[in-house]
């Protein structure tokens, strides 16, 4: 069972998206709340998996509401509602934790994939979208940190496909090894240079220049 | 000495077009400056000298005197200082030559003006210099050919004289030509100061334009993409729960919101229009049609007259309605539409006070420039406002004086 925490000003909006989870057997919604600091509050009480945060709200905007349930409870996973594609709020809420964004107006189909998909952790929500995001909005062309040169060449081969936004499974396939492994190195990276999760890879190699693409 | 009617240089960042509609409109000043000079003076002058005194030859010299003074008026904005220099060379020529007495050389007071008009500093110095030249070639004219000292040209003139004629014969020609110098550089500092205020008026009339559309966009996405998340969202939830009885009461949802969305956005496009053409009829005595638009747009206003209608100016009649207007407005936008909004209109001593109060949404947004706007036309028309939340209310409260209507 996934818990999920819903998060919105607008009430309509929010029963909406609850009804959808909880057709689902493995999803519960654990709460709704109207603004960022409500969401710190009930993300503390109610130990969601998974966040889904609006933006732009009145008190605390879900930019610094994601920095600060990420920063008290690591393990929780906020996936970004946004109304635009390219929503320069959507880049900094990932670059303050959050794991994925999802457009508002997404087919039902796409939110319950990224609400699992984050959860799970194997790949990236979105990839492309993403990095088009990081492409409009991004720090450009930062040199790669010193800890960049500490990853051994097969985790730097890893490293690529995963900032391509593959997942486990795709990556375990390409490069014939099990599943198992590719999480066993994905973790050995993250931990290596200090990333909270697999968007947050797509984010440093594109920043620094690492995607490797020929752009 | 000519009022200068068009500030040429007034606006550096003047488009090219306009610029050469300037031009041609100087010109044609310019012309008629020159033709009235030369009709009034040069002309008369020319005839009688060559008539009644024996001119000779000179009165060729005054002819072509009289078309460098004429072409020196119609180059005066374009090329100041060299219009002098040329003048100042002629004049040597003259004096030189000991020619007679020719008034239209007053006519010399024009470029030296232009000179201080439309000269940069660099030219209004070369012009000073000009001029020093000039009084001392006219106070040497008036000492030799003018006779006033009975000096023929080229005489040796005792030092002692030289100075007395210096502080009675050089100084007045001086003291007109920088005069004149000073009088142009001041007509166009003034000038630049003008344009400079009407160039702040118009960016900051652009920036609140710019401010206006802005917050109407921002208004528009509140409106549109809110509520059709809004419908999305329930559409999506009809289509995955199972409770046919929640389906039911989404599909009322979702018509409500869409209904909802559609009169705000009648509401701003209602807006959009005012503020492109100003509504000429906006008058307390059109209040009863607003708040039936308003109650049109489903906000339950309840309307309260204490006492009659007084007279007031119309700018505070235009400031009132609009106040009405924008409250109204509000709390359609922000307020508790389940909620009435009470009106009352009560004449208070010799005016009319307005005052309007509406139930708080759960969650307030801060006051926008509508509020802002309130205040601004309320202080333009002589009236006072306060603007604020009272409990669970939010409250206008206008006062505008009566005056003769």
């Amino acid at each position: 069972m996934i818990r999920v925490l819903i998060v919105d000003d607008q009430a309509l909006f929010r029963s909406g998206i609850r009804m959808l989870i909880e057709s689902q057997p493995d999803l519960q919604c654990v709460g709704e709340a109207a603004d960022g600091a409500q969401a710190v509050r009930l993300a503390e009480e109610q130990q969601p998996d998974v966040v889904l945060m609006d933006v732009r709200m009145p008190v605390l905007d879900g930019i610094s509401a994601t920095d600060r349930i990420v920063r008290a409870r690591p393990d929780v996973r906020v996936v970004v509602l946004t109304t635009f594609d390219l929503d320069e709020a959507a880049a900094r809420a990932i670059r303050a934790g959050a794991s994925g964004f999802v457009l508002k107006d997404a087919e039902p189909e796409l939110v319950l994939a990224a609400i699992r998909t984050v959860h799970a952790g194997n790949e990236v929500v979105a990839a492309s979208a993403t990095r088009e995001l990081f492409k409009a909005f991004g720090r450009q062309r930062q040199s790669a940190p010193a800890a960049f040169a500490e990853l051994t060449e097969r985790e730097r081969q890893i490293f690529a496909l995963a900032a391509k936004g593959l997942s486990n499974t795709e990556i375990a396939r390409s490069e014939f090894v099990s599943e198992a492994t590719v999480k066993t190195h994905i973790s050995r990276i993250l931990g290596k240079l200090g990333l909270r999760d697999r968007v947050q890879l797509v984010v440093f190699a594109y920043e620094h220049g690492l995607a490797g693409e020929s752009r | 000495m000519t009022a200068d009617p068009i500030a040429t240089d007034a606006q550096p960042a003047e488009p090219a077009p306009a610029r050469a509609a300037l031009d041609r409109d100087a010109l044609r000043v310019d012309g008629v400056i020159a033709a009235v000079t030369l009709g009034m003076l040069a002309v008369p002058t020319l005839l009688i000298g060559a008539l009644f005194f024996d001119w000779g030859w000179h009165w060729l010299l005054c002819a072509i005197e009289t078309a460098a003074i004429g072409a020196s008026i119609l180059v005066r904005r374009r090329w100041p200082v060299l219009a002098l220099a040329g003048l100042v060379a002629l004049a040597a020529v003259h004096v030189a030559l000991a020619a007679p007495l020719f008034p239209i050389w007053f006519a010399v007071l024009v470029p030296l003006y232009s000179a201080g008009r439309f000269c940069r500093w660099p030219g209004r110095l070369a012009a000073a210099g000009l001029s020093l030249v000039a009084s001392l070639l006219a106070a040497y004219w008036i000492t030799t050919t003018g006779g006033l000292a009975g000096y023929s040209p080229g005489q040796l003139v005792p030092i002692d004289e030289v100075l007395r004629f210096a502080v009675f014969i050089w100084v007045p020609p001086m003291l007109l030509f920088s005069m004149t110098i000073l009088i142009g550089w001041g007509v166009s500092s003034v000038a630049r100061s003008e344009a400079a205020v009407e160039v702040a008026q118009v960016s900051s009339r652009r920036a609140t334009e710019q401010e206006e559309r802005a917050a109407l966009a921002r208004d528009m996405h509140d409106v549109v993409a809110h509520s059709l998340a809004v419908v999305i969202a329930q559409a999506n939830g009809a289509r995955y729960t199972p409770d046919p009885a929640v389906k039911d009461a989404t599909l009322e949802t979702i018509a409500g919101t869409a209904k909802q969305a559609l009169g705000d956005v009648r509401l701003l496009l209602a807006q959009l229009r005012h503020s492109e053409a100003p509504d000429p009829v906006a008058s307390l005595d059109d209040v009863d049609a607003l708040v039936e638009r308003m109650r049109g747009s489903g906000l339950d206003v309840r309307l309260e007259r204490v006492g009659g209608r007084p007279p007031l100016p119309r700018t505070a009649d235009i400031a009132a309605y609009r106040m009405l207007q924008e409250a109204l407005t509000n709390a359609l936008r922000h307020g508790d539409r389940d909620q009435p909004v009470h009106v009352r209109l009560m004449t208070v001593g010799p005016g009319i006070v307005i005052d309007v109060h509406n139930r708080l949404a759960a969650a307030p947004g801060p006051a926008g420039h509508g509020v802002r706007g309130m205040h601004e036309r309320a202080r333009l028309a002589g009236g006072d406002v306060w603007t604020g939340i009272e409990h669970e209310w939010f409250r206008v409260r206008a006062a505008f004086p009566a005056g003769i209507a």
